[in-house]
Order: structure tokens, then C-alpha cells, then sequence
């Protein structure tokens, strides 16, 4: 459809980008790191650079300890095991690279996705829970019959066991394989969309049923001490029966009731809630619990990913806090853009509404989207350098950054160069990205001119 | 702008210079790198800090303490007590137990600091706290053995231990407290404690026992001047994340050779979190000595102090107690264990002899911490220098490892061999550390190195020490949880027990194996020596210390041969040291654990008249 | 505006009750607990015996029972003791370590303003002149630095570098500390004691600072162009008052309001401390706190401190919003 002569926005875009100076310079250097990055192992194995772990052997090694830069064989000298920092700066920006690229862009994803839910759904609320008498249930079951009736039941035993029988770890992984379970049956034809429902109500069930117990388990928990000497005061008392009349009432609402959520008050809720989370203290007890090998999440990442396995952690935990940002670009952006008559008109045609928000109104939103991302892949390489230098990032041997330099500091009185290198290489290439960002914050800009 | 920084660097550095007068007003100024949480915790009721136990035994002396030479002292009774001085009773009470009653008199001259005579109430008065049910013990058996204490007179009481252990008599049996100034507390506290339930109220219990202490031993309750001394100096001011600094106690018994006023009159403790800055501190001469945690191994090495040392400072590195070992998994039932005959003592010698260790300590440590024969110190006077030793010898390993038919069958440059079960497996053997701890990990690839030469690879297998050391990663190798190599540090003072390698408490009838069926409970990783355990249920009721030596000896040539764990070498400890100032001296068991301050009234400048008694030389090496 | 800002503060309420709990969680799941290293100091210790003790510190229970058993005390203002200080959590925070932070923070903070606002309206005044792109290149290195390297980079060369240039054994300033140790004002006297102070703060102080130094300078300048090309401005231009008038009266006024706004945001931080500065400089302050408490598992220390932090952070943000809508008539709240 476009037109040669017209130009696209995105070439337009590119004309205004190319005019900062700083932006095309940094793009040369990102590019430049990637391709260093990359080509590592080649590098290895042309004997440009030595292998990052290789140690010197031979009998007077503590001769090739702390070698200074400018060393023969060693541009940039040795660290405290004898190892090249060329090579290891070499193959720690391939890990910071990495981790900045994935969590900006799983960030960046994720935050899109639930930005642009939040901001069309707002004021559409969904059927969280629907008690097993309740109207609506009554109706799917009219509908389905035995199938919905056995898949609830699944629903129900499955959230049970995962509450009752597993540590809270699994029960997390458990309940998002639900959802998804949920989501799968929703996109079969026919009968999808009830069986769907029936596993959600299923698991709603096993929710209320679980709340209930764990008010009447902590009450009682709380009396024991009491009890066993007879002595519990009236406050005590009158709190003890309280919980149990409460569970009580609990139960009877689940049995007839309903709970409908606004999609967007629960995402703002969490939004405001991951806001309030002091950040960095929050980030440390994350990364020590995740890698935790005691829990199936800690298990599941070992058994995964290996030694890589604390790469992944880190990933994970700064993805957990980095959809936050562009969650709340994209919704207020979608709020405004849903208003619009071009999605009153796709509407009034009866497009789909995955189809709008994905082809209409995100790819409206692009533009602050994409600063975004590159501004986050450098938040996230600092982040990861300070977390691993304090020992809850990256374990060695893995070689980044930030955890080169977590030992530096006490060698600094002998060997500075092991100080400075990694800290230049993390400032070097986190500036790139903000020049890049800034330079595509201008060029997206839509008030800005050729 | 430039004239008046310059002024407030002049007067910066005389203030400074008024601070660290050391020889000139008699005073001694002691870097340290941690900060206790509090002084006077003396049922270690809160925490156990080597930084707290080092300075209490300036502020506050116990029956007997333990020389430079490891040998027990008296000091605030008259006498130690022994078998042969009549003070020690042992009987036989059946089942290879032995009850031990240790009679212990009280100086006449001692006192408080603010002047009550020390007696055995003040003993009848720490034992009563420690036994009063629901107190948060961290050694709870010993506290279970501890029977009685039984005052006779004002200055004589008999302590009493069922069953009793040989180390009851190392060091002193009990500690002390004050009774006059903490029975009002202590009553208090203890009738809070009656009104809750010790099973329910557990936690609460605790923090009664926590309150008590802290109102006499936090650093507010010691400047409010609520505790009193029993040792060479008191407390005068601390001053939270800053300085501790304390006085000499007119009050203390022992007058030091010339008098006290030529010794040292004031001892501050500075707290230098990072030791870098510990490290700056000396160089610019505002410490006269450091503590025994201070500097790092690697530091105290420093060509920056080293070369700036010459004519200021000594700098010692003092054999440790602390062991540091690579333990083995020898627990059958894994099946890499049993594919790698970790089990077989043949295989762990294989290891040993194929490890440089010599080597190790050389490139490292210019061979200033001395490698390990056995778990036994070189030092201990129970030591025994003629085991089985194992030199480098990367031949011998391979031929071990090719009669265990060990051979490089795909000529990858690793060793394999076939199973009884007919499957073909590589000698790959997992090793685990501390991540983070640089000097493991270099270790960890130095041996890599070395285990590569006879064909074995070593897969590394680090995480931080809170995942190593948890209970499921650390206790349960028989699951398989590790399952080769695991490299970390046992700490042994003086009063070990070898209950490390035993397998079978023959006195307790406790199974220290860690396996499902004691609950994991012990640290012995599966070796079963009868012999050993034999000998050591004798000697741990053995109170006649030579014929404990004769079974300690045969032990260690059992434990050498066998090779339970693989011994690398003793941690030593730096201490940088003025020239001038003598007797803070540290060996490898004075006081225990090597603290310099342990015969604090000696503590002195050799300009102001103190003299030199002990030589620093004597127990330790230079560096250079 | 009334209903809606009681609505926020009545938000808040669930809000902490949710941090608390996903904190506690968070906290008491850590790998490993206080008791495992007694096996280390003492290795004779059985397993039963730890469990004893584990009852002694209430650690035998599941975790929702402790958390509800702490957030009872809580809600009566118990925190609980410190495990490793045995002294009350509150006390150790509130009393030790959270005057520490300020000092820091709070210098760190005053830096950052002092500099960054006049270098951002200077900056903006000279557009495009060689200082504005000195100043926008400072400013983008300023917040790409990673503040733990910067710390150790001032620490190579004041205490190491410098000095030995100069062939001194003194550093030019402390590595790290808060006081030269055993220092004693009654000794030394007020200012020699104020001035070692001084000389300890500067240079975590000004770690600390940078980066919002660094994107301050970068929201004055954008702020401030913004303003001048309102047409007010040019209006004020037109009327013929003199540029200082219409630049330091009416535009910087105007150009201030979004920068307050952003400080007040940046407030909370002031407190949480600083983990990363404070490690470097042995600054004993409440991120330091807040590190060793997790390091150590002193459980209540770290709920009191992470409750206390997330309170604030809650608190800032609705002032935040509160302001904004007080500042700017073009928001509307319901």
C-alpha cells in the first residue's frame, strides 16, 4: 500500500535518529560488544585470547598472580587465580549483555501484556469466583454436564494438594501451570471455553477453601498457648470464635456466591504494591530465596540451567520488577487510545479483541515502548553488576562484571587494575544504551521535525 | 581555599596525634575489623564472637586460663586443680562412665571491680542461671553433664560433671558471675519466666533470658556502668561502630613484674569494618597492634605494610586452629560414591597423593600456614609427627588408581573403568565449596589442576555459604546431596574430642553418621572405624594425660592411614605488632584460640619499663 | 480532593498488611537458618538439640502461625528483640542505625541539589553551547556508573593514589567509618571533632549522590527549556522586563514545581540507605543494617526496617500524587 515517494515512520524515524551524534556513536559500540560478545569462544579457540578460566599451572604460580596490565600475553594483567581479565571482561560482557537483552525484553513483553489488559479491560470486571450453586455455575452446568462438573473437581483436588501437601515454591509454579492449563482449554473449540471455567471455579473453590482453613488454623494456633493453661482472656476469647464464625460465613457465601475483579484494579493494586517494596533490600532476599536449593523453584532452575542456574535467577528476579514501568506506559497510553474512534470503528466491525489491543492499539504505543526497553536493558546491567557484587547476583565461576569486582576491592592496595577494568566496561556500555535510548526518544518523537 | 584545607589537615593530624599517643601516655591502641554485639554474655546466651571472647578476657578473668604453651593456669583459683593435687575425684559409675567432682579454692585477694570479694556465691550464681530451665543454651550437653556445684566455704567449691569427658579439666570447669549486681535482674527475670509456659512460650522465654543480658551487657548498660570486672582492665566508654576503650582495674590481683603503672594503663579497640581501612589505619601508625580479627591472610602480606614495616611494626602469622580439610563422601548407597570407590581408603590416598598440598601452601601462602597430617595441630601436645605421611606423588596416585582398575579407556585423558554391573564410568568427582571465598576457589583449581594430571575431573559444584552449610545440603550427603569432595574449615581448639570422625559414641551410645535414621544428627561422613572409636571412648575418660596421649597417638595413626578426610592445611593468623609493645602475644592455644589478650596485666611498652617475658618468636614466623 | 485522599490513606492499610506479609515470607524462607552454624561452633551438637533450641527461638512453628504471631505484636508496637544484638529490633533501627542514614543521605541529597539545580538551569540557558554538551555528557556518565565501582574508584585514589603521589601516609580522606575511632570530643574539642566528621562524610556522601545529581541536572535542563518556550514567558519577554527577571522569577519558578515533585519521590530512598555505599565506606547505617540482619537471619531487624521503608514509600508516593494535583489544575481525582 505505501508509496515509495512517502516515506514510512519508521525510515523517518532513522533519518531523525542518525542526526545524535552520541546516539549513532553508542549504537557503533553496542554493536561493537555484541559482536565481541558473540564471537568469544572463536576468539578461544583462534588463540586470540586465552579461555576466561584457565588458571597458570607450572611450580612458581603465585609468579602469575596479579600480573599488571600491559603483562606479554596479558593486555589487561592477571587476576588473583592467575586468569586473563581481557578474556574474563570478554565473556562477563557476554553475560551482562545477555542479561540486559532478556530482561528488557522479557520486561518489556510481559509489561505490554499486562499494560495493555489492564488499560482495555478497566471497568470490565471478570468472574473470579463462582460458588458451586451459584446462578452461574448452575448455567454452565446445564450446559456441560459431567465433563464440567468432573474438570471442577479436578481443579479443586489438584489446588488442594498444592496447597496442603508442597512448599509454597511449587504451589507458585503449580498455580500459574493452572492458568495456563486454563488458558489451553479456552482455545479449543466447542466446548473449550466451559471446560475452561470449570477448571478456573474448580481452583477458585480450593482458594476460599484454603483461605477458610488458614484463618481457623492460625486462630487456633495463635488460643493454644492460652487454652492449654485456661486462661484466655475475653478478647482472646471473643477473636478465637470470631474466626471461626467468620471462616464459617466464608464458606456459606462460597457455596451461593459470586466475586467479580476488575482486571485493572487487581494490576494497579499490584502495581502500587511493587512500587511500595523497598527495592534493592527486596531484590537481595529475592535473589537468596530463589536460589534457595531446598525449594522446587530452586531445584527446577539448578536442574535447568546448571551452573547458569544463578544467571537465570537473576533474570527472573529483575524481570519480577522490571514489567512495572512499561505496564504502566502501555496502560495509560491503551486507556487513552481505546477511547479513540479507530477502536470504536474496529469495534462496531466486530474485530476480535485480542485483535484490537495486539494490532490497533499496542502498535500505537511503540514508541515509548522501544526508549523504554533500551533505557531497561541498561538499568538491568547495573542492577545485576550491584546484586553480584554483593554476592547475590551471579556465582562464580561464572564470570560478569559484577562479580569481578566483588573481590577487588580487596586486592585494590596491589592490584587496582582488577578494579578498574569491569567497572569501565559496565559504565562504558550502560552509557551506550542511555545515548541510544535518548537519541530513540528524540527520533520516535513525534513532535520532534526533520 | 587551598591555605585553609591545609589548616584543617594540620589540624586533623594533631588531633589525630593526640589520639595515638600509644608509648606516650602508656596506652595501647588494637584495630579490630568486627565489633562485639555485647561483653559479659557469660553463658553465651546471645552469641559466641571470637572479637567478644578476646576482649572479655581483659574485662573479666575465670578460674584458670590457658598459657602460651597451651598449658592450664590458675588464676583467680588458688591452684589447678588434678588428680595428683587431691582436687580431682574421679569415680566409676558403670557403663564406661565416669563422674568427676573437681574441687576448686578462691583467692583470698580477689575482687570486683567495685570492690566485693569474688567467691563462691559468684560461682553457685552463674550455675544457677545457666541450669534454670528454659535457657537458650548453644552447648546444651554441656550443661546436661554439669551436675552440680556445691559450695562449701565462701572461697571452696566442688563442680561436678556425669559423665565426665577429660576436657572438663582443660581450662576452667565453669565460668563466674556477679552475683551481688545481677541477682536483682536475674529474679526479676526469673519470675517473668515462671509465669509463662516453657514449652508454648519458648520464644518468650528467650527473650527474657536476652533482656537480662543485654541490660548488663549491651554497650548502653556497660557505659551506664552497670557491670562490674574481675580482670586486668574495665570498661570506660564504648562507643557503638567506633571504639571500645577500657581502663586498667586497680582492683586485679596480679601485680606485673615492676609494678603496674609500667604497663599499659588504657586499651582502646577500634572497629574497622572493612580491612582495608584497617590496613590505612596502620600504615599511618594509628594502631599499635591489631586484634586476632583484623587483617586478612592476604593483607598482612601486602607489599604496601610489608615494605613499610621495616623498624615500625612485627608482622606474625601465628598457627591457627582452624583445619581446613576437604571431607569425602564415603556413603555407599550414593552411587557415584560407589562408582568412584570413595569408600575405599586405596582411592582417598590416590587423592591425597595426587594433590600437591606442599605446593599449594608455597604458591599461595609462601608456606606460612603449614600443611595438615591428620585433624590433630602440630601444636597440640597430644600431636603424633610420625603417621603415615602423603608427599606429592602423582606417580604413586596413578598407580593406585590403575590397581583400583582405573584406566583411560576412550583416551579422553580421563580415567574409566568398568562396574561390577557392567556400565563403564568416568572418574569425575564432584567438588564443592563456599562460593565467594577466593582462596577455596583458587585452591579448587589448584587441585583441579593437579587431579587432571592422573586423570580425574573435578566438576565444581559451588554455591554462597548459606546453601552449603544449610542442614539439607550440608547433612545429608548420605542422600547424596554432595557427593564427592566438599572443602570447607573445622575449627579445633584444644579441648577436641574427635567427635568429628567418630561413628560411634560407645559413652553415649549416639551414632554420629548423619543418615535418616538419627535424623542426620553428627558430621562423621560415613567412616566406621571400631578401633578408633575404641580408643577414643577410652581416652575421652581417660584423666591421666600421658596415657591419653599413648591413645591419641595410636588414633592419629589409624585416622592417617585411613584417611577419613583429606587434610590440606592450618589457617594462621596475621597480627601486625608495634616494635615496643610486649607480652600481646598470641600462640596457637593461648587462651583457647590464640587471643593475645589473654595475659593482658603483661601487656606493656618496653620503653615505659615493661618487660618482656614471652617472645613473640617463639610462637610463630615473620613475615617478611 | 478530600474523599479521594482519604480513599488513598485508607489503601495504604492493606497495602502494608500485603508488603508485611510477602516480606515475612520472602524473609523467612531464606535458605538456611540462624541455628546452622551452631553445628560449626560446635560440632558435638545433635540434631534434637537443634530443635530445641529452634523451639527457644519460636523457628519450630510454620510460617503463616509466625507471621500472624508477629504481626500481633506488631500492631502493639513489639518488634521484637534483635537476635544477634538482643536489644529491641525498633531500638536498633529507629535509635542507631536510622540517624546514620540521614546523616548520609540526607547530605547526599543536599548535594545533589545544591549542584544539580543551578549546572541544569545553566545548562538549558546555554543550549547547545560546548559547557550544555559537557554538562549532558557528564550527566549521562553520572547515571550509567555503577556506584559501587565510582566508591571504589574515589577510595583507589584518595586513600592510595594521592597519597602516595604526595608521599604521605595519611589518606586524603578515610577509606571508610563515620569518626576516626576512639575520637573524643571532650578530648579533642568541638570543631576538630565536627571537622573529622565532615572529612568522613565526604566521600560516600558524594558517591551517593551522583547519579541523582546526574539525572536532576538532566530534568532541570528539560524542565527549564520547556518553560521558556511557554508563551507566558515570551509574553513576560515582550513586555521588556530584563532576562534575569523573566528567567530566575517566572520560568524558574514554573520550571521548579515538576523537579520538587521528584525529589519528594526520591525522600523514601533517603531512608532505605544506601546497601551498596554503605558497604564500601563501612558506613553503619540502616542499608547496612538491613544486609547483615538478612545475612545473619536477625529476622525481626529486617521486617522492622523493611515495614518502616515500605510505610514511607507508600506515605511519599500519595504526597507525591497529593502534590502533583495540588500543583497541576489539569488533574482531576475522583
Amino acid at each position: 500500500m505505501a508509496q515509495n515517494r512517502i516515506e514510512t515512520p519508521w525510515t523517518l524515524a532513522w533519518r531523525r535518529f542518525r542526526r545524535h551524534r552520541m546516539a549513532i556513536f553508542s549504537l557503533g559500540i553496542i554493536i561493537l560488544l555484541v559482536a565481541l560478545a558473540l564471537s568469544a569462544p572463536l576468539l578461544v579457540r583462534l588463540g586470540w585470547i586465552p579461555d576466561p578460566n584457565l588458571q597458570p599451572e607450572g611450580p612458581n604460580l603465585a609468579a602469575s598472580y596479579f600480573l599488571p596490565p600491559g603483562t606479554p600475553g596479558h593486555p589487561l594483567g592477571t587476576d588473583e587465580l592467575g586468569r586473563d581479565v581481557l578474556s574474563r571482561l570478554i565473556y562477563g560482557g557476554r553475560i551482562s549483555l545477555l542479561v540486559g537483552f532478556t530482561v528488557a525484553l522479557s520486561s518489556v513483553l510481559i509489561g505490554t501484556l499486562v499494560g495493555a489488559i489492564a488499560g482495555y479491560f478497566a471497568g470490565r470486571a471478570f468472574l473470579f469466583f463462582a460458588g458451586p450453586a451459584s446462578p452461574t455455575y448452575r448455567e454452565l452446568l446445564g450446559r456441560g454436564g459431567l465433563a464440567v462438573v468432573l474438570l471442577s473437581l479436578v481443579g479443586l483436588g489438584t489446588a488442594l494438594y498444592l496447597f496442603y501437601r508442597t512448599e509454597p515454591g511449587t504451589a507458585l509454579l503449580g498455580f500459574a501451570g493452572a492458568l495456563l492449563a486454563a488458558y489451553l482449554l479456552n482455545r479449543l473449540p466447542g466446548l473449550g471455553e466451559k471446560l475452561a471455567r470449570a477448571l478456573w471455579y474448580g481452583f477458585s473453590w480450593a482458594l476460599l477453601l484454603g483461605f477458610a482453613g488458614l484463618i481457623v488454623d492460625v486462630a487456633r494456633t495463635l488460643a493454644e498457648p492460652g487454652m492449654a493453661r485456661g486462661d484466655l482472656s475475653p478478647i482472646e476469647l471473643a477473636g478465637y470464635y470470631l474466626a471461626h464464625l467468620g471462616a464459617l460465613a466464608l464458606l456459606a457465601f462460597g457455596v451461593v456466591g459470586r466475586i467479580a475483579l476488575d482486571v485493572d484494579v487487581v494490576i494497579s493494586r499490584i502495581i502500587d504494591f511493587m512500587l511500595s517494596l523497598p527495592g534493592l533490600p527486596i531484590l537481595l532476599v529475592l535473589s537468596a530465596f530463589m536460589r534457595n536449593p531446598e525449594s522446587a523453584l530452586g531445584k527446577l532452575t539448578a536442574s535447568l540451567f546448571g551452573e547458569a542456574a544463578s544467571v537465570a535467577i537473576i533474570i527472573l528476579i529483575l524481570v519480577v520488577f522490571g514489567w512495572i514501568t512499561t505496564a504502566r506506559i502501555v496502560r495509560g497510553l491503551i486507556l487513552s487510545l481505546r477511547e479513540q474512534e479507530f477502536t470504536l470503528a474496529a469495534q462496531a466491525l466486530g474485530v476480535s479483541e485480542t485483535r484490537i489491543v495486539f494490532r490497533h492499539l499496542v502498535p500505537n504505543a511503540i514508541a515509548p515502548i522501544i526508549v523504554d526497553a533500551t533505557l531497561q536493558v541498561g538499568l538491568a546491567i547495573l542492577v545485576e553488576a550491584g546484586l553480584s557484587f554483593l554476592g547475590f547476583g551471579i556465582q562464580p565461576p561464572v564470570a560478569t562484571w559484577g562479580n569481578m569486582l566483588t573481590g577487588a576491592q580487596d586486592y585494590i592496595f596491589y592490584a587496582p587494575h582488577l578494579a578498574i577494568f569491569p567497572g569501565l566496561a559496565i559504565l562504558l556500555t550502560v552509557l551506550a544504551f542511555n545515548y541510544v535510548g535518548d537519541g530513540l526518544r528524540d527520533a520516535l518523537d513525534p513532535r520532534s521535525r526533520v | 581555599m587551598i591555605q585553609t584545607v591545609r589548616k584543617t589537615w594540620i589540624a586533623i593530624a594533631l588531633t589525630l596525634g593526640l589520639a595515638l599517643a600509644g608509648p606516650q601516655d602508656n596506652s595501647l591502641v588494637v584495630g579490630a575489623s568486627q565489633e562485639p554485639r555485647v561483653l559479659g554474655d557469660f553463658w553465651n546466651f546471645i552469641t559466641a564472637q571470637a572479637i567478644a571472647s578476646e576482649i572479655e578476657n581483659l574485662l573479666w578473668a575465670g578460674l584458670e586460663f590457658i598459657d602460651q604453651d597451651g598449658n592450664d593456669q590458675p588464676l583467680l583459683a588458688t591452684e589447678v586443680p588434678t588428680v595428683q593435687n587431691g582436687r580431682v575425684k574421679v569415680t566409676d559409675i558403670g557403663d564406661g562412665k565416669k563422674r568427676l567432682e573437681i574441687h576448686y579454692t578462691l583467692r583470698d585477694d580477689i575482687y570486683w571491680s567495685d570492690g566485693t570479694p569474688i567467691t563462691s556465691k559468684d560461682a553457685a550464681f552463674w550455675f544457677e542461671v545457666g541450669k534454670h530451665p528454659g535457657a537458650p543454651l548453644q552447648d546444651p550437653t554441656y550443661w546436661e553433664r554439669l551436675k552440680e556445684v556445691r559450695v562449701i566455704d565462701d572461697k571452696n567449691f566442688v563442680v561436678v560433671f556425669e559423665p565426665a569427658f577429660f576436657y572438663d579439666l582443660v581450662g576452667s570447669a565453669i565460668g563466674l558471675a556477679p552475683e551481688h549486681v545481677m541477682r536483682e535482674a536475674w529474679e526479676a527475670t526469673k519470675a517473668e519466666i515462671a509465669k509463662l509456659d516453657l514449652k508454648k512460650d519458648a520464644q518468650k522465654v528467650t527473650d527474657l533470658y536476652h533482656k537480662f543480658i543485654s541490660s548488663f551487657a549491651s554497650p548502653k548498660a556497660l557505659n551506664q556502668g552497670k557491670q562490674v570486672f574481675s580482670g586486668p582492665f574495665t570498661v570506660r566508654r564504648w562507643v557503638p561502630n567506633s571504639s571500645l576503650e577500657l581502663i586498667r582495674n586497680p582492683k586485679f590481683h596480679i601485680e606485673p613484674p615492676g609494678g603496674a603503672d609500667k604497663y599499659v594503663q588504657k586499651v582502646v579497640y577500634r572497629f574497622i569494618q572493612d580491612t582495608n581501612a584497617l590496613l590505612v589505619a596502620i600504615l599511618g601508625g594509628a594502631i599499635d597492634a591489631t586484634s586476632s580479627v583484623a587483617l586478612t591472610f592476604d593483607q598482612a602480606r601486602a607489599p604496601q605494610l610489608t615494605r613499610r614495616a621495616e623498624g615500625r611494626f612485627d608482622i606474625w602469622m601465628v598457627p591457627g586452629v582452624i583445619w581446613e580439610h576437604i571431607e569425602v563422601n564415603k556413603f555407599t548407597n550414593v552411587q557415584s560414591v560407589r562408582d568412584l570407590m570413595l569408600d575405599k581408603k586405596e582411592t582417598r590416598q590416590a587423592l591425597t597423593y595426587a594433590m600437591n598440598r606442599q605446593g599449594l601452601v608455597e604458591a599461595f601462602f609462601q608456606g606460612l600456614q603449614p600443611v595438615a597430617d591428620t585433624w590433630v595441630h602440630f601444636q597440640d601436645p597430644n600431636a603424633n609427627p610420625n603417621v603415615r605421611k602423603y608427599p606429592y606423588d602423582p606417580e604413586k596416585a596413578k598407580a593406585i588408581l590403575a590397581e583400583l582398575g582405573w584406566k583411560d579407556l576412550d583416551g579422553d585423558g580421563y580415567l574409566e573403568r568398568k562396574t561390577e554391573d557392567g556400565r563403564t564410568v568416568k572418574f569425575e568427582i564432584e567438588y564443592v565449596t563456599t562460593a565467594g571465598n577466593r582462596i577455596r576457589e583458587r585452591t579448587q583449581v589448584f587441585f583441579q589442576n593437579d587431579l587432571k594430571k592422573v586423570g580425574i575431573k573435578v566438576k565444581i559444584n559451588n554455591a554462597p555459604s548459606a546453601v552449603v552449610f544449610s542442614h539439607d545440603f550440608f547433612s545429608k550427603a548420605y542422600d547424596g546431596s554432595w557427593k564427592g569432595l566438599f572443602e570447607f574449615a573445622w575449627l579445633f581448639g584444644i579441648v577436641d574430642d574427635a567427635s568429628v570422625f567418630t561413628c560411634n559414641d560407645l559413652i553415649t551410645g549416639a551414632n554420629l553418621v548423619p543418615t535418616p535414621d538419627n535424623n542426620y544428627s553428627g558430621v562423621n561422613f560415613g567412616w566406621c572405624n571400631d578401633e578408633f572409636d575404641k580408643l577414643r571412648a577410652q581416652a575421652m575418660v581417660e584423666f591421666d594425660a600421658e596415657k591419653r596421649k599413648q591413645l591419641w597417638h595410636r588414633m592419629q595413626e589409624i585416622w592417617a592411614e585411613e584417611l577419613p578426610a583429606i587434610p590440606l592445611y592450618w589457617r594462621s593468623n596475621p597480627y601486625v605488632i608495634k616494635k615496643g609493645l610486649v607480652n600481646f602475644i598470641s600462640s596457637t592455644y593461648h587462651g583457647s584460640f590464640g587471643y593475645p589478650t589473654t595475659q593482658g596485666w603483661l601487656i606493656g611498652w618496653e620503653q615505659n619499663g615493661a618487660q618482656k617475658i614471652y617472645d613473640q618468636a617463639d610462637y610463630a614466623t615473620p613475615v617478611r | 480532593m478530600l474523599a479521594y485522599t482519604l480513599r488513598r490513606v485508607l489503601q495504604i492499610v492493606p497495602l502494608l498488611f500485603f508488603i508485611s506479609l510477602v516480606v515475612y515470607a520472602l524473609v523467612a524462607l531464606q535458605p538456611g537458618d540462624p541455628l546452622e552454624a551452631l553445628i560449626f561452633a560446635n560440632p558435638r551438637i545433635t540434631q534434637e538439640e537443634i530443635e530445641e533450641l529452634k523451639k527457644a527461638y519460636g523457628l519450630d512453628q510454620p510460617i503463616h502461625i509466625r507471621y500472624f504471631k508477629w504481626l500481633g505484636l506488631a500492631l502493639q508496637g513489639d518488634f521484637g528483640l534483635s537476635r544477634t544484638y538482643a536489644i529491641p529490633a525498633t531500638e536498633f533501627i529507629f535509635q542507631q542505625r536510622l540517624p546514620m542514614t540521614l546523616l548520609l543521605s540526607g547530605t547526599a541529597f543536599l548535594l545533589a541539589v545544591v549542584i544539580a539545580i543551578p549546572i541544569g538551569v545553566y545548562s538549558a540557558l546555554r543550549k547547545y553551547s560546548l559547557a550544555d554538551y559537557v554538562i549532558t555528557f557528564l550527566a549521562f556518565v553520572g547515571y550509567s556508573t555503577p556506584v559501587f565501582w565510582l566508591g571504589i574508584m574515589l577510595l583507589l585514589i584518595f586513600a592510595v593514589w594521592l597519597p602516595e603521589l604526595l608521599g604521605r601516609t595519611e589518606p586524603i580522606f578515610p577509606p571508610g567509618g563515620y569518626v576516626t575511632p576512639g575520637l573524643d570530643p571532650a578530648e579533642v574539642g568541638f570543631w576538630p571533632y565536627l571537622k573529622d566528621r565532615i572529612w568522613h562524610l565526604v566521600l560516600p556522601a558524594f558517591t551517593l549522590s551522583v547519579i541523582s545529581m546526574a539525572s536532576w541536572t538532566r530534568f532541570m535542563r528539560a524542565s527549564m527549556l520547556e518553560v521558556l518556550s511557554q508563551d507566558y514567558v515570551r509574553t513576560a519577554r515582550a513586555k521588556g522586563l530584563p532576562e534575569r527577571v523573566v528567567v530566575y522569577k517566572h520560568a524558574l519558578r514554573n520550571a521548579l514545581i515538576p523537579i520538587v515533585t521528584l525529589m519528594g519521590l526520591a525522600i523514601p530512598g533517603l531512608f532505605s540507605g544506601a546497601v551498596l555505599t554503605e558497604t564500601i565506606f563501612s558506613w553503619p547505617g540502616m542499608g547496612r543494617a538491613l544486609f547483615d540482619a538478612l545475612v545473619e537471619k536477625d529476622y525481626n531487624v529486617a521486617m522492622t526496617a523493611l515495614v518502616f521503608l515500605a510505610l514511607l514509600t507508600a506515605v511519599f508516593n500519595l504526597l507525591a500524587d497529593l502534590a502533583y494535583a495540588v500543583v497541576d489544575p489539569r488533574i482531576r481525582y475522583r
